[in-house]
């Protein structure tokens, strides 16, 4: 199988911070390949290697074959990135001329960058507000109009960070499903999605690499991460402010995989997240909990998701 | 390679044309605010009988204010809002060439200074009956164009600046703003400063662009008297360019090293 990316032993220094750490990765042509992990765990930093804006400070990261550090030229002809928090374009333009603008940056021809415009809001459905300036759009319609001109140049890998950050669910829903047929159009183009969204990576990727403190953990298919915990046992618990102490102690019961809490102080509530081996221990938490004079507000048993493979692997709740 | 460029500069000119002028508003705070400033110092000239010359060259002097203000705050700190808004990122990975996009924004700068200038001027000289040497417009649009040139070429570095030390740099804009309207005698000739002022001012491209026109149009000289103006504003325009178009790619590649091309509030 043809690799996108591949990476051999990165690391990347900012100052004495060690933003990633001996990074090896290999992405195929064809996929959804996604990079779950909490901020600062690395992603952006990767991302930003990959598409060249930054160079490592130790190992080796090749794009399509051509390595960040001295090909980045030909690197750039080949990718486009679509990152939700980013707000790109100029408020003043109309979505249609922001679009033509980028065209011309990807070496369009003149009238060749308004024809292909046209019909990529005629394939989006973008009429309505081709002609809205960007500063008057929505959200969802802002982000639409990014993922447009994410694939102006018909990338042949696509980096999409966080591109449904801040969406409502239907907007969400409808990038999600441009992102699932653009790539079912073409085999030989490839997407790099970071997300928090557990439903989002469950839903789009076809691998996932787990990412924590600039580190990989895991890398595998969302079926095989599930299978991680697709045994265990996953309980939410709500209960009344409880203390550091008490949380140790809950941890220190035999069974218990992974544990990850909150606490709101304002509600004097907690929330926790507990992955157990065996049904039946829920009733030492229980017990435990009732001794130290916890209240139970809520228990509820949970179907596995990313979320607890995260908490599985790494310790921590992803947000 | 040059073809993209130009692309990528048209591009970026006409979003910088056509985004200022959708909003025809921006004439008033352009125009008229500065009209009253240089009526303020014109009215002062007249009410101490000061010669035509004072008037006429004030009047010149104003128009040309807009360009400096223009070079500080949408040209040299450009980079940086692209930066803040995410469009930075997306210019390098595009490929296109950033020379383009900082020819772009001196266009279509240049383009809407100029259509303020001549609000200015026009109107100054109407109100305030200026004669100007109109025998003389050929060769003032030459020193104007070359003006523009080494002024937006000193932009460009400028803008290559702003990539390295971001939003620090305001603080020079701030610094760079009146000193440098002063020093370019814009409203008076800058003859009035010791001679070894006036060569030091000989580096600023509005001083030597102003002084030329003043010399054209007011006190009625040709071509060949201030060709020196015009040999000294080409040499500025080369070697501003060769510097920014050198800084630009030294402050890319030293971003990727650092990660200021992609990290924000730096």
């Amino acid at each position: 199988m043809e690799e996108v990316v591949n990476t051999i032993n990165l690391s990347r220094y900012f100052g004495d911070l060690k933003a990633l750490d001996n990074v090896n990765l290999k992405i195929n042509k064809g996929e959804i390949f996604g990079l779950l992990g909490p901020n600062g765990s690395g992603k952006s930093t990767l991302i930003k290697i990959l598409a060249t804006l930054l160079l490592p400070s130790e190992g080796e990261a090749y794009v399509l074959g051509y390595n960040v550090r001295n090909e980045f030229e030909k690197i750039r002809k080949l990718i486009n990135i679509v990152a939700g928090d980013d707000r790109p374009g100029y408020g003043v333009l109309k979505v249609k001329e922001s679009l033509w603008f980028f065209s011309q940056l990807y070496g369009y021809g003149i009238k060749e960058g308004w024809k292909l415009v046209n019909s990529l809001i005629q394939e989006f459905g973008m009429q309505e507000y081709a002609d809205k300036r960007l500063n008057r759009l929505s959200s969802g319609m802002y982000q639409k109009y990014n993922f447009v001109r994410g694939i102006l140049n018909n990338p042949r890998l696509l980096f999409l960070d966080e591109p449904t950050v801040g969406l409502d669910v239907n907007i969400a829903n409808e990038i999600r499903a441009y992102i699932k047929s653009w790539i079912n159009e073409d085999k030989e183009r490839t997407i790099l999605l970071t997300t928090h969204y557990m439903a989002e990576a469950q839903q789009l990727c076809d691998r996932i690499a787990i990412i924590h403190k600039g580190k990989i953990v895991r890398v595998d298919t969302v079926e095989r991460l599930l299978s991680l915990v697709s045994n265990e046992h996953v309980f939410e618990l709500k209960t009344s402010l409880i203390s550091e102490n008490i949380l140790s102690n809950i941890k220190s019961i035999e069974g218990i995989k992974a544990l990850a809490s909150d606490n709101d102080v304002a509600s004097n509530i907690s929330n926790i997240r507990i992955v157990t081996k065996d049904e039946s221990i829920i009733a030492d938490i229980i017990s435990l909990l009732r001794d130290s004079k916890i209240r139970i507000l809520n228990l509820n048993k949970e179907e596995p998701t990313l979320e607890d493979v995260f908490l599985y692997l790494v310790g921590r709740k992803l947000r | 390679m040059m073809k993209h460029m130009l692309k990528v500069a048209y591009a970026r000119a006409y979003v910088r044309i056509k985004g200022t002028n959708r909003d025809f508003t921006h004439y008033i705070a352009d125009v008229f605010l500065p009209l009253l400033g240089v009526s303020a110092i014109l009215f002062a000239y007249k009410a101490l009988n000061a010669p035509e010359i004072y008037l006429a060259s004030a009047a010149v002097g104003a128009s040309m204010i807009a360009f400096w203000y223009n070079i500080l705050w949408s040209m040299a700190s450009q980079f940086y809002w692209e930066k803040e808004q995410g469009n930075l990122p997306l210019f390098i990975t595009s490929g296109a060439p950033l020379t383009g996009i900082l020819l772009g924004m001196a266009l279509g700068g240049a383009f809407n200074m100029t259509l303020r200038a001549l609000g200015v001027l026009i109107l100054t000289i109407l109100l305030f009956n200026i004669k100007l040497n109109s025998s003389a417009l050929l060769p003032t649009l030459g020193l104007f164009l070359l003006t523009l040139s080494s002024l937006y070429s000193l932009g460009m570095i400028f803008a290559s600046s702003f990539l390295k030390f971001g939003r620090s740099v305001s603080k020079i804009n701030e610094l760079l703003g009146e000193p440098i309207l002063f020093l370019s005698g814009v409203y008076f000739p800058i003859n009035v400063f010791p001679l070894a002022i006036q060569i030091l001012v000989s580096l600023i491209p509005l001083a030597l662009g102003i002084e030329g026109m003043r010399e054209l149009l007011i006190l009625n000289k040709n071509f060949y008297d201030i060709i020196w103006v015009y040999i000294a504003l080409i040499f500025l325009t080369i070697v501003f360019a060769y510097i920014a178009i050198k800084l630009l790619k030294k402050m890319e590649n030293e971003g990727r090293i650092t990660g200021s091309i992609t990290l924000k509030w730096e």
